[in-house]
């Protein structure tokens, strides 16, 4: 679902991303883990067509994203750690907005259920402006599921969140890649990669680390033996 | 205490003046601050003889200054001028207001604060007045001391009210007395100037007209609401050292004594200073980012229902409607001082009409004449002030990019959505133009109609071509163009403004050449054979020129935006 090839991206002689190479298949959650300035939330950019790598390929829902770019978006959704709402749009018609981007006949009956499911639905015509962050988040994802994306890319999506939303989050995560949409999730909280990711992609220096279950890392460096994930990614990324 | 607020406010100010230095490395913020100097120099430089620009400084000074003073002193008391008085920024609020401070130390803070600024003001007033015969030092520190009075005035008039609010009807008690004195002053001067504007219109020339004005403002009831004013004036407006001193005397007293009533002055400020001090720091952001419309919406009134958009938006049809929908949507929530519009109209179209009596055809050309500037005035510099397009969606490039939108149809509709904004009230006011020219009898209703269909066919190419040029300019140089939360200021700001207003007419220029050619091919000939009747032609063929330009333009940009990179250009980190 999720193919990446060689993915390289500099920025004059600094290299954010160095030859990433992977694939997240349909119903996969993949962790993708490092500490500041990795380069995660430039692989994802680049996984989204942000920006253009400097080489390497993507394919997304079987469409090269610089190819048929078209077809490859309307496969993905993105939310970014920061949401990026429009500040005269209300609630619902950012999601109005969003079903006439992706052509959805029935985006007004989606729309509403994503609403209620997301406890926004008496917010529906509120300002981004009026809303908490946590809202303005709830926001974010609530567009980007609106088009069921078959590729879902999420940066700290709980950002902002409280507790009984990120029950929720977590839930809508699961039951997404359950109906076979591929998920990569961006995050510092290891516990909540450590719940909901079936395979963890490490990166330090834009670079892979460390790629496959948390078993399989563990495995293939026996002196890690027993750690939990946190352990795990302060060995791998301080020895970095 | 003073010793620490002296140094954070030192400390900020070289922090700031190093960061705009340290950009000077970069070769455009050095141009642009090489062609703002040069600007400043132009306009303030020696290209005036002293002798003239002095006397007619006094002249101002001594007749306008005092009623301005006063107006602005009634704008603070009776009109929520006062809440600009006492602003705590975000920072200042979470730092200050925790701190173990009294609100009487929190005050001097706010007034040691804006000393640089006020000194700043002082200097730039001192270079502007130059020639009074007042040594410039003293002109200086005379403008300072109006300055910081007046600041702290405004100080007071903010304690005064914040202490209002905390006392509940007392509060009003306390509040009346000032608010009084000022609504009573205020209707004196308002007396005065309406009786002034029925004779003003009878003086005939404008020196009678300014001894007439210096007249009424000199009868009892004014002269008695502008003293003070002319005291904190009247040091500034001296033309000697020994003529400045007394005054200057006389006004550093009011000043003391001003510092006094501020300090001393227990009202409970914090709250409503740290709220407007969040407005005030959200309109920086929106005025920064969408310009005079985003700076509208900013400023609406958040207790009201949002209002239902213009345009219907079906869930299927092309994708890239949702985006011209969005961006008129932005408009039409942004202009809420159609009141103000009105308004500004109307008091421009009374102020042309008293000097527009040989005009001919009365109040109808005169306001005539008055749509026609506006349409003139909204073609040239609407393009700047309109923003719905590229300059204010390249903010959100991280959503944008991700939307299966073709490049071409986004550019199209965000160029589509800036002209339509653009064009749609240029014609609202074009129509009342015409319709008050064929009203006062300048032409029929036939070509009344011929002149409304032409410049509906001319005003969205140029305003189009006019977008195109903004947007071209947002992503060739992100830079130059005000995009995202940038904090270019100072003598950059004025450089990059100016560069990127003569690069506007320079590309206007010569995307004018196409379509003049192709007039001028059809026209010519024709006008050979049917005379006059060969202008419509030409202009028809000026007008497919013009829009071909758009189409190929549009493409181009579309192009573009496909190839900017977001973080190269600043607008990702």
């Amino acid at each position: 679902m999720i193919d990446v090839v060689g993915l390289s991206r500099s920025y004059g002689d600094f290299a954010a991303v160095r030859n990433l190479t992977f694939a997240v298949q349909p119903g996969e959650v993949v962790g993708l883990v490092g500490p500041n300035g990795a380069g995660k939330t430039t692989t994802l950019r680049c996984l989204v067509g942000i920006i253009r790598p400097t080489s390497g390929r993507i394919r997304i829902a079987g469409h090269d994203l610089l190819a048929e770019p078209l077809e490859a978006r309307a496969a993905l959704a993105f939310v970014p750690d920061e949401p990026h709402l429009f500040p005269h749009l209300t609630v619902g018609e950012h999601l109005s907005f969003t079903g006439r981007i992706y052509g959805i006949a029935d985006a007004a009956a989606r729309g509403e259920a994503l609403l209620t499911e997301l406890e926004l639905a008496d917010r529906r015509d509120s300002l981004p402006d009026e809303l908490s962050r946590g809202m303005k988040q709830k926001l974010a994802i609530a567009c980007g599921l609106l088009h069921d994306p078959r590729a879902l890319l999420l940066d700290e999506p709980l950002t902002g969140l409280d507790p009984g939303a990120i029950r929720r989050m977590k839930r809508t995560i699961r039951d997404r890649a359950e109906k076979g949409a591929a998920v990569i999730l961006s995050s510092h909280l290891l516990g909540l990669v450590e719940e909901l990711c079936s395979r963890i992609l490490v990166i330090q220096n834009g670079e892979a680390v460390a790629m496959g279950t948390l078993d399989d890392i563990i495995a293939s460096r026996p002196g890690l033996a027993g750690r939990g994930l946190e352990d795990v990614f302060l060995a791998l990324t301080e020895r970095a | 205490m003073t010793r620490h607020f002296a140094f954070f406010i030192s400390r900020s100010l070289r922090n700031k003046v190093s960061r705009q230095l340290r950009r000077m490395r970069s070769p455009r913020y050095a141009i642009a601050a090489l062609v703002g100097v040069l600007y400043f120099v132009f306009i303030f430089g020696g290209w005036r003889s002293d002798d003239d620009m002095g006397g007619t400084w006094i002249n101002i000074g001594q007749m306008a200054g005092p009623l301005m003073l006063a107006l602005l002193a009634s704008w603070w008391w009776l009109w929520g001028g006062h809440r600009r008085g006492l602003i705590l920024t975000p920072a200042e609020t979470h730092l200050l207001l925790p701190a173990p401070l009294t609100r009487s130390q929190v005050i001097r803070f706010k007034i040691m604060q804006a000393q640089p600024a006020l000194l700043f003001s002082a200097f730039f007033a001192t270079l502007v007045t130059r020639g009074t015969g007042l040594p410039w030092p003293l002109r200086l520190l005379s403008i300072w001391v109006l300055l910081a009075t007046l600041h702290q005035h405004q100080i007071a008039a903010s304690l005064v009210h914040a202490s209002a609010d905390e006392h509940g009807r007392r509060g009003i008690r306390r509040h009346l007395v000032p608010v009084m004195l000022f609504g009573a002053a205020f209707m004196t001067l308002i007396v005065s100037l309406v009786r002034a504007v029925a004779d003003v219109r009878a003086a005939g020339s404008l020196s009678a007209t300014r001894e007439r004005l210096a007249g009424l403002l000199s009868e009892t009831g004014p002269r008695i609401v502008l003293a003070p004013f002319r005291v904190l004036l009247e040091p500034a407006l001296a033309t000697s050292a020994t003529a400045w001193l007394l005054p200057f005397a006389s006004a550093c007293v009011v000043l003391v004594l001003h510092y006094l009533w501020v300090i001393r002055t227990d009202a409970a400020f914090e709250e409503s200073a740290a709220e407007e001090g969040e407005k005030r720091a959200a309109l920086v952001a929106a005025m920064r980012s969408g310009g005079i419309s985003r700076l509208g919406f900013a400023q609406r009134d958040r207790t009201k229902k949002v209002a239902r958009p213009w345009l219907p938006l079906h869930p299927t049809g092309r994708n890239a409607y949702a985006i011209f929908w969005k961006n008129v949507l932005y408009t039409q929530r942004s202009f809420r001082s159609a009141r103000g519009l009105i308004g500004i109209m109307v008091l421009l179209a009374f102020v042309i009409s008293l000097g527009g009596r040989d005009t001919g055809g009365g109040a109808p050309a005169v306001i005539g004449f008055f749509c026609v500037g506006v349409v003139v005035l909204m073609t040239a510099f609407g393009p700047l002030a309109v923003r719905n397009d590229l300059r204010m969606d390249l903010r959100h490039i991280e959503q944008l990019r991700t939307y299966p939108v073709r490049s071409r149809d986004l550019v199209a509709a965000e160029v589509a959505a800036a002209t339509a904004a653009l064009t749609v009230p240029q014609l609202g006011v074009a129509g009342i133009g015409i319709v008050l020219f064929a009203s006062a009898g300048s032409y029929g209703a036939g070509q009344a109609v011929v002149l409304f269909a032409g410049a509906v066919i001319v005003l969205p190419v140029v305003n189009a071509l006019s977008v195109i040029i903004q947007n071209l300019l947002a992503l060739l140089y992100p830079s130059w163009v005000r995009l995202g939360e940038q904090d270019a200021a100072g003598m950059e700001a004025i450089g990059q403004n100016m560069i990127v207003m003569v690069g506007t007419v320079l590309l206007l220029a010569v995307l004018a050449i196409p379509p003049l050619v192709a007039g001028a091919i059809v026209g010519a000939p024709l006008s050979m054979v049917v005379g006059a009747g060969a202008v419509p032609a030409g202009v028809l063929a000026a007008i497919i020129a013009g829009a071909a330009e758009i189409v190929l333009l549009v493409l181009w940009l579309g192009r573009l935006y496909d190839r900017t990179d977001p973080v190269a250009a600043g607008l990702l980190r």
